[in-house]
């Protein structure tokens, strides 16, 4: 009677073949890994953030015990740090400024692609023409600051 | 300082690994909405964190000599959802133990939580099984021919090697990439298409 093989055996063989069909992780390349992302439905960014938020905790840790950070984690909070994170000196503000910048030139050379990707609290026209706001108008405004500050109050910089 | 090898991108890491994340959960047919191995609570997120905040704290060491980084990392982000799912098998046995009167197999393919109630998902004895496996995969690419010929190189003759792919299909290496390319997006597409419905 054949034995039935064990979970190792049985991992083990499903990944030679894993390997042999789909390639490991080394063949996919940053631009096809975000557009797998997305064909999955998955934002990148959303990802990236909520990974560097995990490495931030782990960060405060060494820094409550006054330990030195480990230089790779160092290196990885830089580099996975959402660009709305607060700027912790004036080179980070003054990109961060510069990629602002960037954006809103962007913005105004499609202004169309803009004004759909913005919700509807957001376009201009809502108010245009109004002299004072409406209750609704003022709630949503409301709102929308009120999400804005808690998504600043988010993980913070070093 | 970063002493030794090559300085990573952690953002670039952190993309490619969840990709190849997402494509093993399609891979084991994971198709929870929160992107979690139900039942477990971990999420890709998760498991990213965790190979990435151990790399960066030490606990994986990298040799450059003994492959790509990201090679290394990739084997430890799956082996790490191996684990979670053989956990959640013995913690629901444990939990079939001593509750219900021994359900362990009653030929559905499911397993069963505490209160008796087949538990979602298939069971993980399904999800390691070579067969299952195969069939997932191919049913996954059924709409595509040349895919399935791809994957049957593995399935059906053994051939891993890249030229002795190319070379049974009739087709450049390069050629074959690109086949693997489509055949990664088909994989997901077909997984997470099937979660939203």
């Amino acid at each position: 009677m054949n034995k039935k093989p064990s979970i190792e055996d049985r991992r083990s063989r499903l990944n030679k073949l894993s390997e042999a069909v789909f390639g490991g992780p080394e063949e996919i390349s940053r631009d096809e890994a975000r557009e797998l992302l997305r064909s999955a439905g998955i934002d990148a960014d959303t990802i990236a953030d909520a990974v560097y938020a995990r490495l931030y905790k782990q960060a405060q840790e060494y820094w409550m015990a006054q330990k030195p950070l480990p230089p790779l984690l160092k290196k990885a909070i830089e580099d996975l740090r959402p660009p709305t994170a607060s700027p912790r000196n004036e080179k980070e503000m003054a990109t961060q400024a510069k990629a602002r910048i960037e954006r809103v030139v962007e913005q105004s050379r499609h202004p169309h692609a803009w004004m759909q990707s913005t919700t509807s609290e957001f376009r201009p026209s809502a108010y245009r023409g109004k002299k004072k706001l409406s209750k609704k108008d003022e709630s949503a405004l409301d709102e929308i600051a009120k999400r804005l500050n808690d998504k600043l109050k988010g993980p913070q910089g070093s | 300082m970063i002493v030794g090898g090559n300085i990573p991108d952690f953002r670039a890491l952190a993309d490619q690994l969840a990709a190849y994340a997402v494509q093993i959960f399609a891979e084991y047919g994971l198709r929870d909405p929160d992107l979690v191995v139900s039942g477990t609570g971990r999420s890709i997120e998760d498991f990213l964190a965790q190979v990435l905040g151990d790399y960066a704290t030490g606990k994986i060491k990298h040799n450059s000599s003994k492959g790509e980084l990201i090679s290394l990392l990739g084997k430890a982000l799956k082996r790490d959802v191996h684990d979670t799912l053989v956990r959640k098998r013995s913690h629901l046995r444990e939990e079939n133990r001593d509750v219900t009167p021994a359900p362990s197999d009653d030929g559905t393919g499911t397993e069963k939580a505490i209160d008796g109630l087949p538990h979602p998902g298939p069971s993980v004895d399904t999800l390691f099984d070579e067969q299952e496996y195969k069939d997932r995969v191919r049913a996954a690419l059924s709409a595509e021919p040349a895919l399935v010929d791809l994957a049957d190189t593995a399935f059906e003759l053994n051939i891993e090697k890249r030229q002795e792919q190319a070379d049974v299909l009739g087709i450049s290496p390069e050629e074959l990439d690109n086949r693997k390319k489509k055949l990664r997006r088909r994989l997901i597409e077909y997984g997470f298409a099937a979660q939203k419905q």
